[in-house]
């Protein structure tokens, strides 16, 4: 067979796009429908959260008895005049009253997620960095923490310091994210720690440190934005829990005091008019509902997106 | 019973050839049918494969992963089927048993006879009954391919139990005999363990097991040793080698490795880009093959008498996108001896020297360029 | 194996220690004390109230003797209910908590799993839709909303059961719309986690060595794959199970269910500091014992995992 070297010519046009991790995840995400529409929904809240008062039609907790006793002392139904969704049994107007809610609840989400993350990224890396002793007590305390149901815990807190200084503020709000934020924040540590562990023993890691790249440069400017993924993913699938919680509170009557309107609250004041009035529970129903699901689906959405193992496959 | 004059083969006798005395209903009849029928069986080849192409439809267009591909095995023969990754040999392969995932992809068109039967004919029940019974599968991977929560020798006996219809009992003795065989020691005692107990080169000898489970005719082996380190590849190479001969089973290779397809096939299928671009007999492809693809695959095998430290070499370029594929001959772009008919026409595949030895390219033809 | 059990049960006490410590001092930390009523007590009876109860002591000493009865089991006094112990308290209402905890989580399993598989094997297709469409329902309403709507839907208007009165079997009207709140939630988050298990492992190569076998689809999915795709749905048993026991509180509540989740939130509202630290404890305790079943379950089904 004769030698035959370099049957080779000019080299075949690649054809491959160029992609980034994050140019490739946002282009799987807006892909999913679900995720988008989530996504717009959770845009609309944020919304609510800076404009609520603003485009409110009415102060939340004004009451306008006059026109709740002309109509027999009932709350007055929605699509009836002036008040778009109707008010309640006090002539509170059930649009503005369901703004305000919006704020505490999404105030909620991001502070909760704020704690979350200003208390357990620092733990769960230092766990994972400096391992031995302080990895240990790291996990026990988080043992300690999962053997407490979350809500039980977070109502023994409320409760607690319900009448405390720090209870009363901000009507009781700051009592709720704070007691929340307190239960939650484990599992962001853990999943840090996680993350970090399995990022530490890499090669490039390695390399930083024989160059002598100080421990907390490394952390912040090679790990964590490793670990941002599944990160992002958490926080957002968080948020749920803790509107959930924030709602579920409301209705045990701890947490947010009246008059302002969570929406867990709106629904205890609604639970009478179930039969005559629905919308007093409907419509706060399908805000928290809509809420929830939002950035369930956008939080899965993420995840699908940010999934390295999803890549090149359809 | 009647047997047609077209039964090949010397010195097989018809039915006119029986002695008078001598019926089908007899026991010496009936012998002598069988005879007559396995003989007539092989003047006919265990598969035919014409015109076959398989198309995936994704949202970036239709990726034609097979095209026009047509080959055939002999009873009891090795085929190669060699190309680098992508090149459709793997699909090809699930196209033979149907298994290609559709959606997205799609037998669009060709015929596939096998052992007589009209494979794209069959309902989807009667597919099902001849996969694994007749057409036995060994996969790439043997550490993904083994369900990690059921024991092996369930995964062996399965098969048994389903198509031979052996009872339980029955099934497990088949199983232990077939792990002795692919050589697995202490059998017996390793039937209830889990693939996750075994190396990487037991699982490829567990999965051959499952394979041969029903004695079926034709194996379809794809890469079954390229995630194996190299000390084991030989070992399960000549496993495959050494049942396919025990057994009479017909094996189509599939692999990117010229140097494993020399050391097992009689014949040797080299695909590029979906097609067949060189099919002849091992040593004809080894010693005059007659397309620069070809040519490349073969250079790029290091041999001993090399200068130490000499580069390795390889074939330029990436292998073609299948979505559009052109009206050129496939491999122009990547070819030395490109001419400009080799842009703008595709080469048909043509008679070399050889028994059965065809390529696809221009300048080899006997009125061809390359010398 | 039974190391690892072992060791995890022995990991539990420390753990209760903890839980225990933290549940003692949040409630004597916060203000009020366990004597306020809506009728102010005189200084004199509650000082009586205190001697009493041992709680003029130190709190040190107020809290070794409260583990230490703990640990022989009694639970405490109420100090709400004067005349019955913790334990009495308990006594009358755990079966029917455990009872309703059991019916919603075998309803959650059994309804979960199935709708999961059917939705991943359907993909795509009505049975999918449908799937998800009650997985989304399930995630989207919290357990006091479906509780209320279903009450004033089912009992109410359409008066197909009773509003309360739950008396275990002898009257089955009245189990079947709190087990049904109660399960709702773990319905949805078992038959999502499910399905995208189910999804992936269709991917699986295992599976298409199944296909090359010829074997029949419906063993495929029950025997190959199903095994599989349970091992993740599996992990998501203990937040389950964690629900169920927090959920009951809402749930018992709202239709009055005469369990101990009811009692539990009338003590944390009524500042009963002895019914709330030993059922705190209790809590934790069954929480911690039922993990611990789920992680054995876990390494039962999957073969790959023995904890050394």
């Amino acid at each position: 067979m004769a030698n035959r070297t370099g049957v080779l010519e000019q080299p075949a046009a690649a054809g491959a796009r160029a992609t980034s991790l994050w140019g490739d995840a946002w282009r799987r995400l807006v892909r999913n429908r679900l995720a988008v529409v989530g996504g717009v929904i959770v845009l609309i809240l944020f919304f609510f959260l800076f404009f609520g008062p603003i485009i409110a039609p009415y102060p939340f907790q004004e009451q306008h008895l006059q026109e709740v006793l002309a109509n027999g002392n009932r709350p007055i139904g929605p699509f009836q005049g002036q008040y778009l969704l109707g008010t309640d049994n006090l002539g509170r107007d059930l649009l503005s009253r369901l703004l305000d809610g919006a704020q505490i609840s999404m105030t909620v989400a991001l502070v909760v997620q704020a704690v979350v993350l200003l208390i357990g990224l620092p733990i769960g890396a230092a766990a994972a960095w400096y391992g031995g002793r302080v990895d240990s007590i790291l996990m026990r305390f988080t043992d300690v923490m999962y053997a407490f149901p979350d809500l039980l815990f977070i109502i023994l807190l409320s409760v607690t310091f319900r009448e405390t200084a720090l209870g009363t503020a901000l009507n009781g709000v700051l009592l709720v994210f704070i007691a929340i934020g307190i239960v939650s924040w484990v599992g962001m540590a853990r999943l840090v720690r996680g993350q970090l562990l399995s990022l530490k023993e890499t090669e490039f890691v390695e390399a930083a440190r024989a160059i002598g790249v100080s421990d907390f440069k490394i952390i912040t400017r090679h790990l964590l934005p490793n670990a941002m993924g599944p990160m992002i993913v958490a926080v957002t699938l968080g948020i749920p829990g803790a509107i959930l919680a924030e709602a579920t509170l409301a209705y045990l009557g701890i947490g947010a005091q009246p008059p302002r309107a969570s929406w867990g609250k709106l629904i205890v004041d609604g639970q009478q008019y179930l039969r005559s009035e629905p919308h007093m529970v409907i419509l706060p129903a399908v805000f928290i509902g809509m809420a929830l699901l939002s950035f369930t689906f956008l939080g899965d959405g993420l995840r699908d997106a940010l999934d390295p193992k999803l890549k090149g496959k359809q | 019973m009647t047997v047609s004059e077209e039964s090949g083969g010397a010195g097989s006798p018809t039915v006119a050839e029986l002695p008078n005395d001598v019926t089908v209903e007899t026991e010496e009849g009936r012998l002598l049918a069988e005879q007559l029928a396995d003989d007539r069986r092989h003047a006919r080849k265990l598969l035919e494969v014409r015109n076959l192409s398989t198309q995936f439809f994704t949202r970036e267009g239709v990726v034609h992963a097979v095209d026009d591909v047509s080959f055939e095995v002999e009873y009891g023969e090795t085929l190669g089927l060699v190309g680098e990754s992508g090149c459709g040999k793997s699909v090809t392969a699930l196209s033979l048993t149907r298994l290609v995932a559709s959606p997205p992809g799609k037998i669009v068109s060709g015929e596939i006879i096998f052992d007589g039967i009209d494979i794209m004919k069959l309902s989807s029940e009667e597919m099902r009954l001849l996969r694994g019974r007749k057409i036995g599968f060994i996969f790439q991977d043997p550490m993904t391919s083994l369900n990690p929560t059921l024991p092996i020798g369930f995964q062996i006996a399965e098969s048994a139990r389903l198509h031979l219809g052996m009872s339980r009992k029955a099934a497990d003795d088949r199983a232990v005999e077939l792990l002795a065989k692919v050589g697995i020691p202490r059998a017996r005692e390793r039937m209830g363990d889990y693939p996750h107990q075994f190396s990487g080169g037991m699982r490829q000898r567990v999965m051959i097991a499952i394979a041969l489970a029903c004695d079926p005719m034709l194996l379809l082996a794809d890469e079954p040793t390229t995630a194996l380190d190299v000390t084991i590849q030989a070992q399960i190479l000549d496993l495959i080698r050494s049942l396919s001969a025990e057994f009479g089973t017909a094996v189509i290779l599939i692999t990117h490795d010229l140097g494993i397809a020399a050391g097992m096939c009689n014949r040797i299928n080299v695909m590029y880009a979906g097609r067949i671009v060189e099919t002849g007999m091992v040593d004809d492809i080894f010693e005059q093959p007659k397309m620069p693809y070809s040519w490349g695959l073969l250079d790029s095998l290091p041999r001993m008498d090399e200068e130490k430290g000499s580069r390795l070499r390889t074939i330029e370029g990436l292998p073609p996108d299948l979505i559009n594929p052109g009206k050129e001959c496939r491999f122009s772009p990547r070819c030395k001896y490109v001419h400009d008919r080799c842009r703008v026409e595709e080469p048909d595949l043509s008679e070399r020297e050889g028994e059965g030895h065809l390529a696809r390219c221009f300048g080899t033809e006997p009125a061809g360029w390359i010398k | 194996m039974f190391g690892y059990i072992v060791r995890r049960v022995i990991w539990i006490v420390p753990v209760l220690f903890a839980v225990s410590l933290i549940t003692f001092t949040l409630m004597h930390a916060a203000p009020g004390g366990p004597w306020a009523r809506e009728k102010q007590l005189s200084a004199r009876t509650v000082e009586l109230l205190d001697q009493k109860f041992g709680l003029d002591d130190p709190v040190p000493v107020q809290y070794l003797r409260w583990v230490g009865s703990l640990l022989i089991g009694d639970l405490g006094p109420s100090y709400k209910y004067l005349d019955r112990s913790v334990n009495d308290i308990v006594g009358d209402g755990i079966g029917t908590t455990v009872h309703l905890g059991v019916m919603a989580f075998l309803l959650s399993v059994l309804v979960g799993i199935p709708l999961g598989v059917i939705g991943a094997l359907r993909h795509n297709k009505i049975p999918d839709y449908v799937a998800t469409f009650i997985s989304v329902i399930g995630i989207a309403t919290p357990s006091f909303v479906a509780a209320i709507l279903l009450l004033v839907f089912f009992s109410v208007v359409l008066r197909w059961f009773p509003t309360h009165g739950w008396d275990g079997w002898a009257n089955p009207g009245a189990m079947v719309l709190p087990t049904l709140a109660l399960a709702l939630f773990p319905i949805a988050q078992i038959a999502r986690f499910t399905r995208a298990s189910m999804l992936e492992v269709t991917h699986k190569d295992y599976v298409r060595t199944a296909q090359s076998k010829g074997l029949k689809e419906r063993t495929i999915v029950t025997i190959h794959m199903i095994r599989n795709a349970l091992i993740p749905v599996v992990t998501i048993l203990g937040p389950v199970l964690a629900f169920l026991i927090t959920g009951s509180f809402i749930i018992e509540t709202i239709f009055s269910v005469p369990g101990i989740g009811r009692f539990y939130v009338i003590s944390i509202g009524a500042r009963d500091y002895g019914v709330i630290m030993a059922m705190t404890v209790l809590y934790a305790t069954v929480i911690a014992v039922l993990n611990l079943v789920v992680d054995v379950l876990y390494a039962y089904i999957d073969p790959r995992i023995r904890y050394s």
